[in-house]
């Protein structure tokens, strides 16, 4: 089927003459031959904050040189090699916005009364690299959608600093990834096949304008040419990519139909899915919001973990100290034993140089210090050692902190993105890298 | 009438003089006799200092030399050049020099930008307006689409718009999604309508009480309609709220009422209501208005109708609604429909503002509700024994039922809501292309045909027809349905060029371009049946239509489109307000905003439909506020949510610069910024925007030891500092800052003020043209009288780039001239500059005229 739209297109274009289009060669198709080992970013958020102090404090002390942590992140000391923790940064525009209105500038930097935002950090990279997967980038949230503003449900924000619905469908990204079902193809191939016929139809008019306008050269006429000949390679792209068989995985294991109901479960398929998306090389940059500031159903996760109280009430109570700062203490508990989990299978799979985890960032944290504070985030940085970064290591940079922009201005360029600015940045953290 | 004869004249005489080839000659001797002094000893063929060689360097900027001019330009202007150890300049030669260069370079920038293209794209805001016209429906897709660019001093740039293929696809996606909501398949019963009225408890709640914490909420999930047995009294200064389990964010909706306007239970007659329907996604910021009601003198129940798009009522949270939610907070999650009686309330005291609730009480269930129901299901006592009120409010027993006694009030009989709503089923949208209510595939290509000659705004050729008829077999073809071929064929005729841009040559182009700039639509069939009728559309026949097309209410889309370019809502959406040094924003912010923003353009709408004269924009009597903005304002006794004309207040008075939209735009966010205000005085008001500053300001010394120690410096201050350290700066800044200085006693918000945070006592006081300005009032007096000439140039030149799509170069200053001089003979009425332009050269040529050498 695909194949019979593609020499159908190319023989209407040679046939027709006149305008000389020459396809180009994808880039797509160049990841077949050329290799390159992926420079991959996994962005995760915890809405409210975590409880930061006494046994069940969130922040490791560094004991000789080496981190040690409390209850709540114990899981992560085996990895204390590949961890690094930042304190003292914040998005400085950031610090008199709502208690409960920084999650959508958490990865963009963006103040948070504008309208439109900023481009996240994910969307830069993907912007960059993108083309060179089947999926320029994954938007992931438990809570799905794009939430409200300040509270959204999303970390991910596109070039033109539109919100990213993030998706909460397990079954919907294995489809997606790996699923090579003919029926799903066919609405993709129906869809793609009508795209390229309105611009042959489009084309058309293109020529007889032309024709009309005689030697009034018309540059806009040729701009609008142009950009129908972008949106045809687009088409091509994925047309190309749907013709590549879909990376075969197991769907055993994957609990594929978890809900809320069930949340270490659906947690654990979602990483399983990043994992494997990671793995398969089918996308390199996941943003993944972990609990949004406004969230409904996964508010309630705590009083479903038996802690007595919704999230946004732990993290309240959680100022009070004592007995409520230990139970949002056992929240953050549960959120760590599940990543560290990801993390560990990223260190343990080994690929062409040194394994995923060596070529991969995790940047894990919170926009809120305790709940209703927007200034010193905590911030935790894995992995990554091969993209130039140096682990292991607490950095506190004080009252005197650059803008959390900065470190992300660092790693996009670790992640081979030049850029010279992000948002608000006024240079790079040099302290993190090797 | 005029009371400067002279000053017009003398206009004349500058542009006489600038083109005059005398006075171009001995500019040029002039150039190069201060290259030679300054710059060829170090700058020619033998010394090259910096690889640069100024003696071949030609006195006309081309394109060979244009950097190079650039260049010389920017050292001189910085004072790099000539350095220290050489020759030094005067200030006089070095300010004529520096200004013939610029204006070489400026004109030499123009004409390369110049290059008229045959075709002008339509602006996202024309393309949504199309697409609402063609398509009949009420979706605004402009914010989908890529941002047009935006011109710093508020001119058109239409001329420059162009698009990608990232802008083709966001247009394209946009259009579906239109496309599936206004052709939805063609089922007998309307899909996922929602329809509230009479007894729904599963779609509805009602609120009747602070529902801000745990424990106090009270939400009514009974099982009957709540006005069945408790008649829903809304006395002045109260509201009414339901919240509705439905929060989709995209389609229109219908909300009808059935009210009755009650006399005062003493006796009293009948008064006017003035009612406010407001709707809102969320909870959280519930003021978001449908549309104001006049509740009329009659007795018996009276029907109204509301119409809206959910677009237009987004909330700041949009979370899906789960029907057995009952966590803290889930009602916030639902769409609220708020009705407010906003007449005078006497002899109560109006509870406090808290949070994002307005001063005003709810109807709380009390003895009739107890009565009514009995035993109260769902209801959870207050457990503070707040009942019924606002937050922080004052306690005690309800107000209404005291209220009732001594003020009119209306009730509401009835509500009912729906969403999607349409005119019509099968929707508009899909009318045309219906034959006996079906969509037949024999009959549609015609029908398409139809739909491709109003889109494409001109009869089609036979080639044209051919071409539409394939369009829509080929989708039949690709065994697409006929709804869904229709869709795709309807997709394909609007991401056409001949849609997407407009062509300048013939009688339809010109009624096209006329009907885009006062609409910012297409044209309707009286406008095309003219281009058929006429060979020539002589200038009266243009006028009639001018004065319909200002009547039609698509003339709000012109009002709306100039007055956010030219005001500048762009930036004024940028600037957020800093809660901290406006605290009584942090909740209101949203709400205010948008009052700020309507008063702009309900100003306009004013002058322009009462046809006032256009001084009014420097300073009038009257204000138009609501009663928010007259809150806002301290104005007294606007008790409506209709924008209406009152006395301007004496400390403000009127006009623009007393508009806070203006105030705050040119803030930033914190303080008010006087340079921006002085930029947009001379952009704007005067259409004469100061020139760019050179890169890489040095920045202005700090204040020496007095200064420091004597506190913060004020602009004024500043602005003194340059003069004193003679810097460059100072050249340009001394005809920018005092004007903003001069409104310096308004803070960023709008309001009067003595002092200002961190910097001390207000420095207002500024001499322009050796006259002492003291403030606002002064500054507009002044622009009244010393500036009325120059304000006529500045509106007409902004009113002539909005008609033409591009800005205004120094070719057009003939043309400026001649519009301006009638402008005023007309006493400054803007309908009449209007129909100048439209039947002047320029404009009916379009970009088919000759650029004049």
């Amino acid at each position: 089927m695909a194949k019979r739209i593609q020499i159908h297109r190319r023989t209407f274009l040679r046939g027709t003459g006149g305008v000389a289009l020459s396809l180009p060669l994808f880039e797509c198709m160049a990841s077949d031959t050329e290799v390159e080992t992926p420079k991959r970013l996994l962005a995760l958020y915890v809405g409210h904050g975590f409880a930061l102090h006494g046994d069940w404090g969130w922040y490791p002390t560094l004991v000789e040189g080496q981190l040690r942590f409390g209850k709540s992140m114990e899981a992560f000391t085996p990895l204390a090699k590949r961890i690094t923790v930042l304190q003292g940064l914040e998005h400085p525009q950031c610090v008199s916005a709502g208690g409960h209105s920084t999650a959508d500038s958490f990865l963009t930097g963006s103040n948070p009364a504008a309208a439109v935002k900023s481009p996240s950090l994910d969307q830069i990279a993907a912007t960059a690299h993108g083309h060179k997967t089947r999926y320029p980038s994954l938007v992931l949230g438990n809570e799905g959608g794009l939430g409200g503003e300040g509270r959204s449900n999303t970390l991910s924000y596109n070039q033109f600093g539109r919100g990213i619905p993030a998706t909460n469908n397990l079954r919907g990204l294995y489809d997606a990834m790996f699923n090579s079902d003919p029926t799903l193809q066919k609405d993709q191939h129906t869809r793609l096949s009508r795209e390229q016929r309105r611009v042959d139809r489009v084309l058309e008019s293109y020529r007889e304008i032309k024709r009309q306008l005689g030697r009034d050269d018309s540059q806009k006429l040729e701009h609008y040419m142009q950009a129908l000949r972008d949106v045809e390679k687009d088409i091509e792209r994925l047309e190309l990519w749907m013709d590549k068989p879909k990376p075969q995985v197991t769907a055993a294991g994957l609990a594929l139909d978890a809900t809320v109901k069930d949340p270490a479960t659906f947690i654990r398929t979602m990483y399983n899915l990043i994992y494997l998306a990671f793995q398969t090389d089918s996308t390199r940059y996941a943003s993944y919001m972990l609990q949004s500031m406004n969230s409904s159903a996964w508010d309630n996760v705590p009083i479903q973990l038996g802690l007595g109280g919704t999230h946004h009430i732990l993290a309240h109570n959680a100022v009070q100290g004592g007995e409520n700062l230990v139970a949002l203490g056992k929240y953050d508990k549960f959120q760590a034993d599940l990543l560290a989990e990801l993390i560990t299978k990223l260190a343990d799979t080994p690929e062409v140089e040194g394994t995923m985890l060596d070529n991969t960032i995790v940047l894990y944290g919170s926009s809120n210090s305790q709940t209703h504070v927007n200034t010193d985030y905590p911030l935790m940085l894995v992995g990554g050692e091969k993209l130039g970064l140096r682990q292991g290591a607490v950095h506190d940079f004080g009252k005197q902190a650059p803008p959390l922009s900065n470190l992300y201005l660092t790693l996009l360029n670790a992640l081979n993105v030049p850029a010279a600015q992000f948002s608000d940045s006024s240079g790079t953290l040099a302290e993190i890298m090797a | 009438m005029n009371r400067f004869p002279g000053v017009h004249f003398i206009l004349l005489l500058i542009a006489y003089v600038a083109f005059s080839p005398d006075a171009a000659v001995s500019a040029d001797k002039d150039r190069v006799a201060f290259l030679k002094t300054y710059c060829v000893k170090c700058h020619n063929t033998e010394k090259h200092k910096g690889d640069v060689r100024l003696d071949q360097l030609a006195l006309r900027v081309t394109g060979d030399n244009h950097e190079l001019w650039k260049k010389v330009v920017h050292n001189i202007q910085r004072g790099d050049m000539p350095p220290e150890d050489a020759k030094q300049t005067t200030t006089e030669e070095r300010r004529e020099f520096l200004s013939e260069a610029i204006q070489l370079l400026t004109r030499y920038e123009e004409d390369a930008k110049g290059v008229r293209d045959p075709l002008v794209r339509l602006t996202n805001n024309q393309i949504a307006h199309s697409l609402q016209d063609l398509l009949q429906t009420h979706e605004h897709i402009a914010d989908q689409l890529i941002g047009d660019p935006i011109d710093k001093h508020g001119f058109s740039r239409q001329a420059e718009l162009d698009l990608s293929g990232s802008y083709l696809q966001l247009y394209t996606e946009a259009l579906e999604q239109i496309l599936d909501r206004a052709m939805p398949p063609m089922k007998p019963v309307r899909p996922g309508l929602f329809l509230i009225a009479g007894n729904d408890w599963e779609r509805c709640h009602w609120a009747g009480d602070n529902y801000l914490y745990v424990g106090h909420r009270r939400l009514y999930e009974g099982p009957k309609w709540i006005g069945d047995d408790f008649e829903i009294p809304i006395p002045p200064k109260h509201e009414y709220r339901m919240f509705l389990r439905e929060n989709r964010s995209k389609g229109r909706f219908r909300i009808r009422l059935t009210l009755r306007n009650e006399p005062p239970e003493n006796g009293q007659p009948r008064t006017p209501q003035e009612i406010g329907v407001y709707m809102d996604q969320s909870g959280r910021h519930p003021y978001k208005l449908v549309d104001p009601i006049t509740v009329p003198v009659k007795a018996g129940p009276q029907e109204f109708e509301l119409f809206g798009t959910l677009e237009d009522h987004l909330g700041v949270v949009s979370d899906p609604i789960v029907a057995a939610d009952r966590s803290p907070g889930y009602w916030l999650k639902f769409r609220t429909l708020t009705i407010v009686n906003h007449n005078r309330l006497e002899g109560f005291p109006l509870p406090a503002r808290f949070m994002w609730t307005e001063p005003i009480y709810l109807v709380r269930p009390d003895e009739q509700w107890i009565k009514a129901f009995g035993h109260t299901p769902g209801l959870i006592p207050s457990a503070n024994g707040n009942n019924g009120t606002h937050g922080n409010e004052a306690k005690g027993p309800a107000v209404y039922p005291e209220a009732m006694k001594t003020h009119g009030y209306v009730v509401i009989e009835k509500v009912e809501f729906e969403t999607p709503f349409f005119e019509s089923w099968p929707p508009p949208a899909v009318q045309p292309f219906l034959t006996a209510g079906k969509l037949d595939g024999k009959e549609i290509p015609g029908r398409l045909k139809v739909f491709a000659a109003k889109a494409w705004r001109r009869q089609l050729s036979a080639a044209d027809a051919i071409h539409v008829e394939s369009i829509w077999a080929e989708e039949i073809a690709a065994g697409s349905s006929e709804l869904e071929a229709l869709r795709s064929s309807i997709v394909t005729i609007l991401s056409d060029p001949r849609f997407l841009y407009l062509r300048q040559s013939n009688n339809y182009d010109l009624i096209c371009r006329l009907s885009y700039f006062l609409w910012s639509g297409p044209p309707d069939a009286i406008l095309t049946a003219l281009a058929d009728e006429y060979d020539h559309l002589d200038d009266s026949l243009i006028e009639q239509q001018v004065d319909r097309l200002l009547t039609d209410k698509r003339a709000r889309r012109f009002i709306e489109d100039f007055v956010a370019q030219w005001v500048d809502f762009t930036r004024f959406d940028q600037i957020a307000i800093d809660p901290n040094y406006y605290p009584a924003f942090k909740d209101r912010g949203l709400r205010i905003r948008e009052y700020m923003k309507q008063e702009c353009a309900e100003f306009f709408a004013h002058v322009l439909r009462q046809d006032l004269s256009c001084l009014s924009f420097l300073e009038s009597d009257f204000v138009l506020v609501n009663e928010t903005l007259a809150e806002h304002y301290g104005i007294a006794d606007v008790f409506t949510p209709r924008f209406v004309p009152v006395a301007a207040p004496a400390h403000r008075g009127g006009g623009v610069l007393a508009q806070a939209a203006i105030m705050l735009a040119q803030s930033n966010g914190q303080d008010a910024h006087a340079v921006n205000r002085g930029v947009w005085i001379r952009s704007r008001l005067l259409g004469d925007p100061p020139s760019d500053p050179p890169p890489d300001v040095p920045s202005l010394p700090e204040p020496s030891g007095d200064a420091k120690t004597s506190g913060p410096v004020s602009v004024k201050q500043r602005l003194d500092l340059h003069l004193k350290a003679g810097t460059t700066c100072y050249d340009c800044h001394k005809d920018i800052d005092p004007w903003g200085i001069a409104t310096e006693g308004f803070d960023a918000v709008g309001l009067l003020r003595t002092t200002i945070q961190k910097a001390g006592p207000v420095v207002k006081k500024i001499v322009i043209d050796k006259q002492e300005i003291d403030g606002l009032l002064p500054l507009k007096q002044f622009l009244l009288t010393h500036r009325q000439e120059q304000f006529a140039q500045g509106f007409t030149r902004h009113m002539l780039s909005f008609a033409l799509g591009r800005p205004i170069t120094y070719r057009d200053e003939q043309t400026v001239l001649a519009l301006q001089t009638e402008f005023k003979e007309s006493g400054y009425k803007m309908r009449s500059l209007i129909k100048s332009i439209v039947t002047s050269t320029v404009y009916r040529q379009g970009s088919q005229a000759k650029i004049p050498e």
